[in-house]
């Protein structure tokens, strides 16, 4: 079975998903903050991408930088590793959320 | 005292958290949201608290795991 991967884990590396050729850290940061629909810090999603990439659910790569900014990018993606992790990770909490009705309502 | 940079002491700062593995790209993200979406949407003070409060979150990252 793949690895269970916590919310924030989830919210980075979709992230890393959905901008594609273009996840590198500023791009993925503001990716996060989309998805969550919330202010997210910066140490944050970085030492997540550190955190997976330690695991092997993603590979990162240096790029050359931009006049803007000067120095170099690193860009992420998913390893196969990853692609399974985040597919699991859906897989089971759907599973979970089987047989109870969304939205959950209080009961006295 | 360049009006598209941060402060140069919290620049300093950032580049004294961060590892040599880091410290180029980190720094280029920041200073790149910094130019093309904070300074000219919210305007000098607001990006510097931006920035000083991503500074903030960084050393959970610096002092964590072993990353060099």
């Amino acid at each position: 079975m793949a690895e269970l991967l916590g919310t924030f884990e989830q919210a980075v590396l979709l992230a890393v998903v959905k901008v594609a050729d273009d996840a590198y850290g500023r791009a993925i940061l503001r990716g996060v903050q989309d998805g969550l629909d919330r202010d997210v810090p910066a140490g944050a999603v970085y030492a997540t991408l550190d955190r997976l990439e330690n695991k092997g659910l993603l590979s990162s790569r240096l790029d050359t930088g931009t006049l803007v900014r000067g120095g170099a990018r690193r860009y992420y993606q998913l390893t196969a590793t990853g692609v399974s992790a985040l597919n699991e990770s859906k897989s089971v909490f759907e599973q979970m959320w089987r047989g109870a009705k969304w939205p959950l309502r209080w009961q006295t | 005292m360049n009006p598209q940079t941060p402060p140069s002491w919290l620049e300093r700062l950032l580049l004294w958290l961060l590892t040599s593995r880091d410290r180029e790209t980190i720094s280029g993200d920041l200073l790149e949201e910094y130019r093309e979406e904070q300074l000219p949407r919210f305007g000098r003070a607001r990006a510097n608290y931006w920035y000083a409060r991503q500074l903030i979150s960084l050393p959970s990252y610096a002092f964590g795991e072993d990353h060099s």
